[in-house]
């Protein structure tokens, strides 16, 4: 019997070692390799190891970039958080609010579009260059209103603008886009569109220019 | 930052060798492990009271120095040294198991953390302690930051984020940390084995580091940064605790199992299921009331403030997984399912080798006495318990068998390795004669 456990001992020692024996290869590869290499080159290799598609989008992102809007549901598992690891201690954000993600998540959310279209959903903001800055003057940040928003803003300068809003189901409405419409410095929000806002709806809005490559911060305010 | 990586992991060891001399003189691994929960636990203590980890604070254990340096003596490390005089075989199995050591070092610091949860959910976390020296900041507590799991346990962070406050942040040096759990993993191994025989110890070493899913598991294995191997750590301490306590029946090791379980809890949320099935067991046993209660507040005390924490942190799912628990009857269908991916996974070569068909046989050969008995119940309760969880996921069962099933074994694979070689070593004997002081 002891012999046995010795042939049984040995088995397992053997089938371990030669599946392991090409990831060892492979480890002690890299393990050697790893060290010369340049820094970029050590960006780019570990950087290839997830979702090469989202670095792509976030990695031209310029130094002077303090906090990061995603406007996405709350991420399926892994997708988003990574951001907040290269990002440290810059701020990202995501706008809606989360949502519970069940079996039913990607179908009902399509996350498949979300996560493809990154690119036209990342906004920046920034430590405010003097040229491309967009001042909010109303509603400020987290305000509560009980009649339709007067938005107001000072821009930089004399070029067309449009507002964005979305609500906490990610439902976007873009003035240029759905309603046609060119801003300048200021717009009073329709009562009838004010009317299919929900009570304690909490809304995200932001300014971004049509003509020039300029973007607000993101506002938020609520539906009393 | 060598000096300071290396200072860092001095006062770890300084603590651990304090637990051993003071509390555990028998085992120098258990204290280590004791020594890894409880720091960690400490400096979440330290957040509490809104002392900032700063390098001097996460430096702490350096304190305890002059104790550990007082009238020292060599008697503990007897049970380090092999049982008996080294013959060739003993020599060729060190050979293999240092090579094997080396590879394993180099598969961990291969790169930098760089797969999924080890970067977005610890890692994280951990450089989020480390810039703001807490965990008290906007970091954790604005629920519109991208903070995925902001109610996980938080032993892993801490030690990642009290490394990187002694020395630097640095993705690669940090994985150090998992050689130092991995190394105490095999040590307490070999500690409890050797007292039978030194190449016994060193063929369980090698067989159980040599286990492919500790490497090629894509979640969990030992270079992921998961915290999957640390929990596994804290529950091998746990079993080898209570294995000494039903041996030997003394407090302290009741208080030992209870401090695993406890790290285990602010590992991962599994380590509740540990708990749990730790106390089952302990009903069975008809300990008396006050080891109960023991056993309960060894592993209430140390982690009620992270549980009272955890309600004030952020919740960002409005669904709680235990929420699906009435669908378990609805779900009994699943059973067969269950069985059968639960049986191909353990005879899957590509993670385990034949590791858990030798173990079986191991157990049905050895015959195992009254408290291997207990243990081994210990384990499959919790398995039960945990593949009960399949009966309520609300996903694709089969999908998140696959994911999720492997990394459960990892979990109890070093606990059954450590019953299995004292089983094995012990099969001919009257009694169990493995435990600490005897």
């Amino acid at each position: 019997m002891r012999k046995l456990f010795y042939i049984l001992f040995s088995v397992q020692i053997i089938i371990s070692t030669v599946i392991l024996a090409p990831t060892f290869y492979r480890s002690t590869t890299e393990f050697f390799n790893y060290s010369s290499l340049t820094t970029k080159q050590k960006q780019a290799m570990v950087y290839g190891y997830f979702y090469r598609s989202m670095m792509d989008y976030i990695k031209n992102i310029p130094d002077n970039v303090n906090a990061v809007i995603i406007e996405a549901p709350r991420q399926r598992a892994g997708y988003f958080w990574i951001l907040n690891y290269f990002f440290l201690p810059r701020k990202i954000y995501t706008c809606p609010k989360h949502f519970l993600f069940d079996n039913n998540f990607t179908k009902r959310h399509n996350i498949k579009y979300i996560l493809l279209t990154q690119e036209q959903r990342f906004y920046f903001e920034k430590y405010a260059p003097p040229d491309s800055n967009i001042i909010i003057l109303s509603p400020v940040k987290y305000d509560t209103l009980i009649k339709p928003p007067y938005f107001r803003w000072l821009p930089p300068g004399n070029n067309a603008y449009a507002l964005t809003i979305c609500n906490e189901d990610a439902e976007v409405l873009n003035t240029f886009n759905d309603l046609k419409i060119t801003l300048y410095d200021q717009w009073l929000m329709p009562a009838e569109l004010w009317s299919r806002i929900p009570h304690q709806e909490k809304i995200y809005w932001y300014i971004q220019g049509l003509d020039t490559n300029v973007t607000s911060r993101l506002m938020v305010f609520y539906k009393k | 930052m060598i000096v300071l990586s290396i200072l860092f992991f001095f006062s770890l060891i300084t603590g651990g060798i304090f637990v051993w001399k003071y509390f555990y003189k028998s085992s120098f691994f258990l204290s280590q492990i004791i020594f890894l929960g409880a720091y960690s636990v400490i400096l979440f203590f330290f957040m509490l009271i809104k002392i900032p980890l700063t390098r001097v604070v996460v430096l702490f254990p350096i304190i305890l120095l002059p104790l550990v340096l007082y009238k020292i003596t060599s008697a503990p490390w007897k049970n380090l040294l092999p049982a008996k005089k080294l013959n060739i075989y003993s020599f060729i199995l060190l050979a293999l198991t240092v090579l094997i050591l080396f590879f394993g070092i180099t598969h961990i610091m291969k790169l930098p953390i760089h797969d999924r949860d080890g970067l977005g959910i610890w890692l994280t976390k951990a450089k989020m302690i480390a810039l703001d020296n807490t965990i008290f900041s906007e970091n954790f507590l604005d629920p519109y930051r991208i903070h995925d799991h902001p109610r996980y346990p938080l032993l892993l962070p801490i030690l990642e984020s009290a490394y990187f406050i002694s020395s630097d942040i640095d993705e690669t040096s940090v994985k150090i940390l998992f050689i130092y759990i991995w190394v105490l993993m095999l040590g307490v191994l070999y500690e409890f084995t050797n007292k039978k025989s030194l190449n016994a110890a060193l063929i369980a070493i090698i067989i159980f580091s040599l286990i492919p899913a500790y490497y090629t598991m894509s979640d969990g294995s030992l270079d992921t940064g998961y915290a999957d191997i640390p929990l596994s750590l804290f529950y091998l301490g746990a079993i080898i605790f209570l294995y000494n306590y039903l041996y030997l029946g003394e407090k302290k090791f009741l208080v030992g199992t209870g401090l695993c379980l406890a790290f285990a809890i602010f590992t991962k949320n599994e380590g509740g299921a540990f708990a749990l099935s730790t106390f089952i067991i302990f009903f069975f046993i008809k300990k008396k009331k006050a080891d109960i209660l023991t056993l309960a507040l060894s592993i209430l005390l140390p982690v009620i403030p992270w549980l009272i924490t955890v309600l004030h942190l952020p919740e960002l799912y409005t669904e709680h997984y235990l929420s699906y628990v009435p669908a378990f009857f609805r779900h009994l269908h699943r059973v067969p399912v269950i069985i059968k991916a639960t049986f191909l996974e353990i005879l899957n070569p590509k993670h385990w080798g034949i590791f858990w068909p030798l173990s079986i046989f191991i157990f049905i050969y050895s015959k195992p006495k009254k408290i291997d008995s207990y243990l081994l119940a210990n384990i499959g309760i919790l398995f039960i318990l945990y593949l009960g969880i399949f009966l309520i996921t609300p996903w694709e069962v089969e999908f998140q068998m696959k994911i999720v099933l492997p990394r459960m074994l990892l979990h109890i694979a070093p606990a059954i390795m450590f019953l299995a070689a004292h089983n094995y070593s012990s099969r001919k004997q009257l009694t169990n004669h493995l435990a600490l002081d005897k």
